[in-house]
């Protein structure tokens, strides 16, 4: 019996585990992450692994940390989806995400992509925008720096406490022995 | 907020739990069990716990959001719309009727009360599924495999607790234990496997090891060593206690099955951190949104960045450690074996998961 349901268990396992694997919450977008997109970008679409309850939101900034203004704003399932006012410019957008998924935990996360459209007029901008990218690269080189801030336990703590379970070891185990039954 | 979240969520399984053992025990022929008695107040009161404490992850919900849009609004669309809501409004009416139904027919005076009890609980425990992290993700896969989970847990640990705590006298223990034993081992292979499964929906096998920088990770890892005391305990009160009751009809085995279900609720508290945390799909980029886990920044020597691969290597910290742990182990036996009171027995467990917990700890390169 034991072995006929875990075999059964086993199997459904080995079935379904292949297409539960590499989760991630954001699953694609349009444009996608680091996309350099060479067409006018009109909208803006996620798709997520769960489903996005309301009152998820998003923001998309230009290279400048310049908020981009929305038009139309819909949530339907695992999707969202944002139109633009007018086409975007030529540069680098930062799109900021922060949805609620159906579990009820909060998901945040950040992707960017850039618009080169070939004689944009506005592409003089693309050329100012420029050095503030490497400003941006900077910033991303930084942020490693503050994870390392750590405060690892003194070198003899760990030693100590191995004496220590030692101690405690011996102590019950004589303890125990002295015992009678 | 998170602190509630840790210590309503271990009693909301208690809950769940006490009313599935009481039920199915009441079930169970008298002749094949020891006598016990659960009070109706108390299976009221976890009818209670459970339209309560369900309800705090809604509250993490609302309070994660109402300053956008007022608390008033916030409550009526995060009831209303959100699935945790949703879910739970239904729990709330459910737990409702089955209070009612409790304080009505009492589940001692026929087994068909008892029968019915249990087939709104376990409504209870769908209910439960349906807002639990895995639906979300792969809808219906997740919500069977938690829904099975969870009951496997529930009857396990159910008869467990109400026979550990609520029986009068270990009169037909041995009886008890010859359908017990294997309906535990069940249950036991059940939650593993449905955990298992559970736990590829949020973390890759080989990402394992390298979400223990997170803390999710961290409560992972402890959950799943509390697991080889528990099977000491297992094994003391399977097969050992037989021997005991053979050769000495007045041993009395309730205080182990009671240190059992101690580490079973301390399961539960791992259990609770690891739904208080924003799961891991991506560790990266995790670590980037919610920082590591404190618990390893301290213990870790070496330096923390985001694309960290922890590799094993034992030295001679971490070995001195697994002895210790399996030292701790031997004396966890060894303390049934030479009567010692129960509160040595759990010690010598509780310092063997630590244990082992600090022997993987420090041999992380």
């Amino acid at each position: 019996m034991i072995k006929k349901v875990s075999l059964l268990f086993l199997l459904l396992f080995i079935l379904f585990s292949k297409q539960a694997l590499a989760h991630t919450s954001l699953e694609d977008s349009t444009p996608k992450d680091g996309e350099v997109m060479t067409e006018p970008v009109r909208e803006l679409t996620l798709i997520f692994g769960t489903k996005v309850e309301q009152n998820s939101r998003i923001s998309v900034s230009n290279s400048n940390g310049e908020p981009v203004k929305l038009g139309n704003f819909v949530i339907e399932e695992e999707e969202m989806w944002a139109t633009f006012f007018q086409p975007l410019k030529n540069g680098n957008y930062k799109v900021d995400w922060k949805i609620i998924g159906a579990d009820g935990h909060p998901i945040e996360g950040t992707f960017s992509f850039s618009v080169d459209v070939p004689h944009d007029k506005a592409s003089v901008e693309t050329e100012e925008g420029e050095p503030k990218q490497e400003d941006n690269q900077e910033n991303t080189n930084k942020k490693p720096k503050r994870e390392v801030q750590q405060s690892n336990v003194p070198s003899y703590i760990i030693p100590s406490i191995i004496g220590a379970l030692f101690v405690i070891v011996a102590g019950s185990f004589l303890w125990l022995m002295r015992r009678k039954k | 907020m998170l602190m509630i979240g840790i210590i309503s969520e271990p009693l909301l399984y208690l809950c769940f739990s006490l009313l599935i053992g009481s039920f199915i025990l009441q079930l169970v022929p008298s002749t094949y069990r020891p006598d016990f008695n659960v009070p109706k107040g108390v299976l009221m009161l976890a009818t209670a716990g459970i339209g309560i404490f369900s309800f705090i992850p809604v509250l993490q919900v609302i309070l994660y959001l109402y300053q956008d849009i007022g608390f008033v609004q916030t409550l009526k669309s995060v009831l209303f719309t959100f699935e945790v809501g949703k879910s739970w409004i239904f729990t709330y009416l459910l737990s409702n009727l089955l209070f009612i139904y409790i304080v009505w027919f009492d589940y001692r005076k026929n087994p068909l009360y008892a029968y019915i009890g249990m087939v709104i609980t376990f409504i209870l425990i769908l209910a439960l599924g349906w807002s639990s992290h895995a639906s979300s993700i792969e809808q219906w896969i997740g919500f069977v495999v938690h829904t099975i989970h969870f009951l496997a847990v529930t009857i396990w640990v159910g008869i467990l607790f109400v026979i550990s705590w609520a029986s009068k006298s270990h009169l037909n223990w041995m009886k008890f234990l010859r359908w017990f034993t294997p309906v535990a081992l069940i249950c036991f292979f059940i939650t593993v496997i449905s955990g298992l499964f559970l736990m590829t929906v949020v973390i890759d096998y080989k990402d394992y090891a390298n979400s223990w920088i997170l803390p999710y990770g961290q409560a992972l890892l402890i959950k799943h060593l509390l697991i080889i005391p528990l099977l000491a305990y297992v094994f003391i009160n399977s097969i050992l206690i037989q021997k005991k009751i053979k050769n000495n009809v007045s041993f009395n085995p309730r205080p182990w099955t009671k240190a059992e279900s101690l580490i079973v609720f301390l399961i539960f508290s791992a259990t609770a951190v690891l739904g208080q945390q924003e799961p891991p799909h991506d560790i990266e980029t995790t670590i980037a949104s919610t920082g590591s886990s404190a618990l390893f920044d301290l213990l870790y020597q070496g330096n923390i960045t985001r694309d960290l691969v922890i590799v094993l290597g034992f030295e001679f910290n971490s070995v001195m450690l697994v002895i210790l742990a399996l030292s701790f182990l031997g004396l966890t036996i060894l303390s049934y074996i030479k009567r010692a009171p129960i509160l040595l027995g759990f010690t010598m467990s509780a310092l063997s998961v630590v244990a082992f917990y600090l022997s993987i700890m420090v041999s992380i390169q």
